[in-house]
């Protein structure tokens, strides 16, 4: 039993104490430990959407109210054989190349693509003092990732060679440069309540104040709309449209298989870091006497229910167009978020400087109330001008339709 | 903290080697029969027209200029967002006002029409 409590690292630390008793020199000992640490963490997230897949597809074949992997007529056992032979149907499907595209762009973009997404596992913590690197600057490098899959999108439109694929990949690239905006600044919220960009002081500053779900609300919902187009979840989904013909900048990709992973790495990364950044991470009861239970329990349980709500949108949502998801991102989502810092900025230096942390989140929730009065008017409002104005443009549309009959 | 960056570095080769591995091992088990009409480019059979490698016009290039300028404000707020917590009030005050002025361009760009799909 007291192996198991602290599963993990005992693991690791008996692994470099094998390499220590074999009598390697230390710097070595450290290069193998790291390397094999390395490749345990890459392969969690190419191992789990295995079973997520199969997860979404029985969502999806319930929600859409049809025979598919909920049935057992289908997928074998519980459903169980379907991701297996669409991944080994994936790996042995021919593969060919488009005569005219570029060749190293057209290969290397979904490389690209699945690497960024497992790069985003190194700094996100799984469980108490289970993490890849506690790199002082943990958010701000999952920030800056993000730069890195607007390349792979580019790179698979551009080397493509193909109109439709360019096309795609630029309203794709204009969707994920235009949710980065929102993004930084509700991260910027949370690092501002924190003090601190690394990933465990996070989890950590949730165990004093509240959740950050509940104590800053309009953070996290801006946070959740601006993840939702990372893995092109509807209604922010022109990264691929997967309801037409067209799919998107993957095109003229004769497989897919490798952005599909990159897809489902990346919707499950982002519901860690939506559950790591608001819902308290591995933070549970039991924790303390029972540390592997923050895994395999309390960060699972969050991350599927957050995956599950990313689900929901995106399979009872109907698709936006780029334009209007521009516009949604720009001229709601941005000020949104500039004037969610200033109030909150306010409301945490108004207090006086001993003020506990249960004041300062009743402070901030109340902020949160504040601008919901302020922002709910105000959009009722702009409805109400957006239906008159329509309202008017078909009253004065009608007499000339009549006239040309 | 060198450790830390240093297995980035490990997690950064090992990512690529499998990434890449996955295409390179299904080479060696799939079929290649490659035949000229497969290799063409098209979508749905219908084949596309002239070259693709031209300038093409992005409708939202305003909104990319408009992006740029946030990032570099966001870069300069990140920094105040770090240290809040040992921060005066003034700060706080003066940050906000930095923003308010962002938000006004930010309005003076919508009213332009920066903002919009061209």
């Amino acid at each position: 039993m007291e192996f198991l409590k602290d599963l993990i690292i005992n693991i690791g630390q008996w692994f470099v104490a094998l390499l220590a008793d074999a009598g390697l020199p230390d710097i070595w000992v450290q290069v193998i430990t790291l390397g094999v640490g390395a490749f345990t963490l890459a392969l969690v997230p190419l191992a789990t959407p295995f079973l997520l897949i199969l997860y979404e597809r029985k969502v999806v074949a319930r929600i859409a109210d049809r025979l598919g992997l909920n049935n057992s007529a289908y997928g074998g056992p519980y459903g169980l054989l379907q991701v297996p032979d669409d991944a080994i149907k994936m790996f042995t499907k021919e593969d060919s190349v488009p005569a005219t595209a570029d060749r190293w762009v057209f290969n290397s973009a979904p490389v690209v693509c699945v690497t960024v997404a497992v790069l985003i596992w190194g700094v996100i913590p799984l469980g108490p003092g289970v993490i890849g690197s506690d790199l002082s600057i943990g958010i701000f490098y999952i920030l800056s990732l993000g730069a890195g899959s607007v390349v792979a999108v580019l790179m698979a439109g551009w080397g493509s060679n193909n109109e439709y694929s360019l096309a795609a990949a630029l309203c794709g690239v204009a969707t994920l440069i235009s949710r980065e905006i929102p993004l930084v600044l509700s991260v910027m919220a949370v690092v501002m309540v924190v003090g601190s960009f690394s990933m465990p002081d996070i989890i950590a500053a949730q165990d004093q104040y509240a959740w950050f779900l509940f104590a800053m609300p309009w953070t996290a919902l801006i946070f959740l709309a601006s993840i939702l187009s990372e893995p092109g979840r509807r209604p922010f989904e022109t990264v691929k449209a997967d309801s037409e013909v067209v799919a998107g900048y993957f095109t003229a990709y004769s497989k897919f298989g490798m952005f599909y992973l990159a897809e489902f790495m990346n919707q499950l990364a982002m519901s860690i870091l939506f559950a790591t950044l608001f819902l308290g991470g591995w933070r549970g009861p039991f924790v303390e006497q029972i540390p592997i239970l923050g895994t395999v329990l309390w960060l699972a349980i969050k991350t599927l229910f957050v995956m599950s709500v990313i689900q929901l949108l995106h399979y009872s949502l109907p698709r936006l167009r780029t334009d209007q998801i521009l516009a949604v991102t720009w001229k709601f989502l941005t000020p949104l978020a500039l004037v969610n810092i200033c109030v909150l900025a306010l409301a945490g230096k108004t207090l006086p400087p001993n003020a506990g942390p249960w004041t300062r989140t009743l402070a901030f929730l109340a902020a949160n109330i504040g601008m919901t009065l302020v922002v709910l008017p105000i959009l009722a409002a702009r409805d109400r001008a957006a239906r008159r104005r329509q309202e008017q443009i078909r009253r004065a549309a009608q007499p000339s339709s009549r006239k040309h009959k | 903290m060198l450790n830390q960056f240093a297995f980035i570095g490990f997690l950064l080769i090992v990512a690529l080697i499998l990434g890449a591995a996955t295409p390179i091992l299904a080479r060696l088990v799939r079929p290649q029969k490659a035949i000229p009409r497969k290799l063409e480019m098209d979508e749905c059979d219908m084949r596309t027209h002239g070259e693709t490698w031209v300038e093409f016009k992005a409708q939202y290039y305003t909104l990319v200029i408009v992006f740029l300028l946030f990032d570099v404000a966001a870069v300069f707020l990140l920094p105040w967002a770090l240290a809040y917590n040992t921060l005066e009030l003034y700060t706080a005050i003066e940050v906000i006002a930095f923003i308010l002025m962002l938000l006004g361009g930010l309005v003076y760009l919508w009213r332009k029409g920066a903002l919009e799909w061209l």
